[in-house]
C-alpha cells in the first residue's frame, strides 16, 4: 500500500489535537514551511477526489460499524497526530514508541492487551480509552463515531 | 553432443549420490539439536509448519461441519471440554498454560488465531486427529463427534471473550476456576542476565503471543510485538517503562492492569530479572 514517508509529518503543526495536548513536549521536526503544508493539502485534496469518485456513502452517524472508509481514516490519523505516539503504517512516522507499533493490527488478538480485536471495539476503544481501561496512557482525544469508524477501518486493513 | 549429455548424467548422478551421502551422514552423526530447549533453526521451522498447515488442509477436505455450529448451547459445551482437556497446554484468555507445557516443542500455540483464522474442517480435523510428533494428542479415542465439535464451537468463540468474559464462561460450566501456576517465590541471587533471558523467554513460552525478535514462532500477534520494548514509553500501555516495573509486569500482568489478557506465568524474580534484561536489548521497532 503506502510507503512511510520521511520523519516529517504535517500532522503535528499547530492547531491540531496533539499539539495541545503535549506543547513543549512536541518533537522539534514538524514540518511547518509553506511548501509542505501546500503539498501536503494538494494530497489530501487527491485522496479526498479519489474517494468522492469511489462512491463512498457517508458513514457518519450510527451506520454499520463494519464499513468505514479507510483512505479517509488515514487523513484522520495525521489530524488526530496518533503518529504522536505509535508507528502507524502507511504514515508518515517518526518511529514514535510510547505505545505499541500498529502494524499489522488485524492480525492482533486483543487491542491494548485487553478488548478482542474486533471493528466495534476497536471503536469503542479509540473513542475513549480510558473508559474501556481506567489505567490506560492513552488519553481520550475526542474522536467522533464517525472518524473512529473510519480510522479503525484504516487500522484494521493496513498491513 | 552425446558425450556432453553423458557427462552431464554422470555430474547429476554425482552430485545426488554426494548429497544423498552427506544428509545421511549428518543424520547418522546427529549433527541437527533435536533438543527441547533450543528452538529450530528459521527455516526447518517454517517448513515444518507450512507443510502441518497444508496437511491439515488436505486431509480436512472432506470434512462438514453440522449447520448452526456456533449454537450458543455447543458453545457451552464446548468450553467445558476445554477447561477440561485444552486449557493445560494452550491456556485461554487471561490464563497461563500449566507449567508441563513449558518445555513441550513445539510450543502448544496460543488459540485465538487458530479460533480466529482456521476452518472449522480444520480445527475439528486438529482436534480429533492430533498432530504427529507434536504433543498434540487425537482426542478421538476420548470424544465423539458431537464433543469436539462443541470444542470447536467454543474455539471459535474464544477470540471475542474478555479474560472476565472467559472467566465467567469457565466458572459457569466447570465450577471454580483451576489454580494458576503457583509462582516460583525462590530470591533472585543475581542481577539480570541477557542469555539467560534469553532461554527463559524460549522457556516460559513468551513467541507463542508475541513476536520477538530472533525467535521462531507461528501465531505470535496475539499480543503487540516486542520489537522495540526497550525504548517504549509505557508497559502494557499502563505503567512507565523501568527495570522495576518490567520485573513486577511479567511476574503478574494482572496485579499492574486487572483487565489483561496477559496471563500470569509462575515467573521467579530471578527469571523475571533475566527477562527483562533480554527484553532490554531489543530495541527496534519492527525489528524480527
Amino acid at each position: 500500500m503506502w510507503k512511510t514517508g520521511p520523519a516529517r509529518p504535517h500532522a503535528c503543526g499547530p492547531g491540531t489535537s496533539m499539539t495541545a495536548l503535549l506543547g513543549a513536549a512536541m518533537p522539534a521536526v514538524c514540518e511547518t514551511s509553506r511548501a509542505g503544508a501546500l503539498r501536503a493539502s494538494a494530497f489530501a485534496l487527491v485522496l479526498a477526489l479519489a474517494a468522492v469518485a469511489s462512491g463512498c456513502a457517508d458513514h457518519r452517524g450510527a451506520g454499520p460499524v463494519a464499513q468505514g472508509d479507510a483512505q479517509r481514516g488515514r487523513q484522520l490519523i495525521e489530524r488526530y497526530g496518533c503518529v504522536a505516539c505509535h508507528s502507524v503504517p502507511g504514515v508518515p512516522s517518526y518511529g514514535a514508541n510510547v505505545g505499541p507499533p500498529l502494524a499489522k493490527l488485524a492480525e492482533r488478538g486483543y487491542l491494548a492487551g485487553v478488548l478482542p480485536n474486533t471493528r466495534e471495539e476497536l471503536v469503542r476503544w479509540l473513542r475513549d480509552p480510558p473508559a474501556v481501561d481506567p489505567l490506560t496512557m492513552m488519553p481520550n482525544l475526542g474522536v467522533t463515531q464517525a472518524d473512529a469508524v473510519d480510522i479503525a477501518a484504516y487500522l484494521h486493513a493496513s498491513p | 553432443m552425446t558425450i556432453r549429455l553423458r557427462t552431464l548424467l554422470v555430474l547429476a548422478v554425482l552430485l545426488v549420490t554426494l548429497g544423498a551421502t552427506a544428509a545421511g551422514l549428518g543424520v547418522w552423526l546427529g549433527v541437527y539439536d533435536i533438543s527441547a530447549v533450543r528452538q529450530h533453526t528459521d527455516p526447518v521451522f517454517r517448513l515444518l509448519e507450512y507443510a502441518m498447515r497444508r496437511s491439515v488442509h488436505a486431509q480436512a477436505g472432506g470434512v462438514r461441519a453440522p449447520a448452526g455450529l456456533d449454537d450458543p448451547a455447543r458453545v457451552r459445551a464446548g468450553a467445558a471440554h476445554f477447561v477440561a482437556h485444552c486449557v493445560q497446554c494452550h491456556g485461554a484468555p487471561g490464563v497461563s498454560p500449566d507449567a508441563l507445557a513449558f518445555g513441550l516443542r513445539p510450543a502448544p500455540a496460543n488459540l485465538l488465531p487458530a479460533g480466529r483464522d482456521w476452518q472449522p474442517a480444520e480445527l475439528f480435523w486438529v482436534v480429533k486427529n492430533g498432530i504427529k510428533m507434536s504433543g498434540m494428542p487425537a482426542w478421538a479415542y476420548r470424544l465423539d463427534d458431537d464433543e469436539i465439535w462443541a470444542v470447536v464451537a467454543f474455539l471459535r468463540t474464544m477470540p471475542k471473550l474478555t479474560p472476565a468474559q472467559y472467566a465467567e464462561l469457565a466458572g459457569a460450566v466447570s465450577g471454580p476456576p483451576r489454580r494458576a501456576p503457583r509462582p516460583d517465590n525462590a530470591a533472585a541471587t543475581r542481577p539480570g542476565d541477557v542469555e539467560a533471558g534469553r532461554r527463559a523467554t524460549g522457556q516460559y513460552l513468551c513467541a507463542t503471543c508475541h513476536t520477538i525478535p530472533g525467535f521462531v514462532s507461528a501465531n505470535n500477534q496475539v499480543g503487540p510485538p516486542l520489537g522495540g520494548i526497550a525504548g517504549r514509553a509505557f508497559l502494557g500501555g499502563v505503567i512507565a517503562n523501568t527495570p522495576q516495573n518490567m520485573v513486577r509486569w511479567l511476574r503478574d500482568p494482572q496485579e499492574v492492569d486487572p483487565l489483561s489478557a496477559m496471563p500470569a506465568l509462575g515467573l521467579s524474580e530471578q527469571d523475571a530479572r533475566d527477562i527483562a534484561a533480554f527484553l532490554y536489548t531489543l530495541d527496534e521497532v519492527g525489528g524480527e
